[in-house]
């Protein structure tokens, strides 16, 4: 659980892949001092990395320096993740609705991309998306109950 | 070298160095993973037991590994750690791949088949 009065995590990255790794090392290791379990940790940086690389991917032009504030926050029950950029905004200006890519096609067909959003939404409950003043403003919550509902026995999942 | 490969009777056995396939080596793994499958027709076994984390860009690499092998040969997966797996479900990917818990696994049914 969180260390009580622990103050939160703020970094400031560049839109570059390097960059994400760097910030995700960070964002472990705050989470691993303040004493989050390994399994919230692994699932907190694998919904970071696909929010993160959709900002380095699609927010901002490859040719653009743009920059990403990664704010970490700790909630009794688990850790409040937030990313603002100003790159393009989110099309339509919403979250895309959960969709999973087909995966029952033939072996040419099977996708390789448009699996982001779908790992994101399904480790985390809400995710909030804002944008005002050309700015994007993503926070979603993980929370500890994930590790429960994770660590049940495989039989156990087999009908989700 | 992020890959290292060994042959064991009919399976040439990759082994993922690199901690992580993620973004920025996705490119640069199913490049690699080519220049293994080009050299080989037979049955290629992917260890990824020391690989710790994956993004959906490396799975996306993973598939288009299977991909750019073809139907004429086979890429089998194994030892996937827990975070690793998690992405294959939750992606419903670990229908379409063969995955084995080790090499050993893997290789013991090759064997036997």
């Amino acid at each position: 659980m969180l260390t009580p009065g622990a103050a939160p995590l703020r970094i400031i990255l560049f839109n570059r892949q390097e960059m994400v790794r760097h910030g995700l090392r960070h964002a472990v290791a705050w989470m691993q001092d303040n004493a989050y379990s390994a399994d919230l940790c692994a699932m907190t940086e694998l919904a970071l990395a696909e929010a993160l690389n959709n900002i380095v991917e699609h927010a901002y032009n490859e040719d653009v320096i743009g920059v990403i504030e990664l704010l970490l926050e700790g909630l009794p029950d688990g850790v409040k993740c937030t990313l603002i950029d100003e790159g393009q905004g989110l099309p339509g200006g919403e979250i895309p609705s959960d969709s999973q890519p087909d995966t029952d096609v033939a072996l040419d067909d099977l996708p390789e991309g448009g699996f982001g959003w779908h790992i994101l939404l399904s480790l985390t409950e809400t995710v909030d998306y804002e944008r005002s003043f050309d700015t994007n403003r993503l926070s979603f919550t993980m929370r500890q109950e994930a590790e429960v509902s994770s660590t049940e026995p495989k039989a156990g999942n087999a009908h989700r | 070298m992020i890959l290292d490969t060994r042959h064991e009777a009919d399976v040439l056995v990759v082994r993922v160095t690199e901690p992580r396939i993620d973004a920025a080596i996705a490119v640069q793994f199913k490049d690699a993973m080519r220049a293994q499958s080009d050299e080989w027709s037979g049955m290629i076994l992917l260890d990824m037991s020391e690989v710790q984390f994956l993004d959906s860009s490396g799975l996306g690499a993973v598939v288009g590994a299977m991909k750019q092998i073809g139907a004429s040969q086979t890429l089998e997966l194994a030892g996937l750690t827990s975070t690793v797996e998690k992405v294959f479900r939750l992606t419903r990917m670990d229908s379409v791949f063969t995955i084995h818990a080790t090499v050993e696994d893997a290789l013991a049914i090759a064997k036997a088949g």
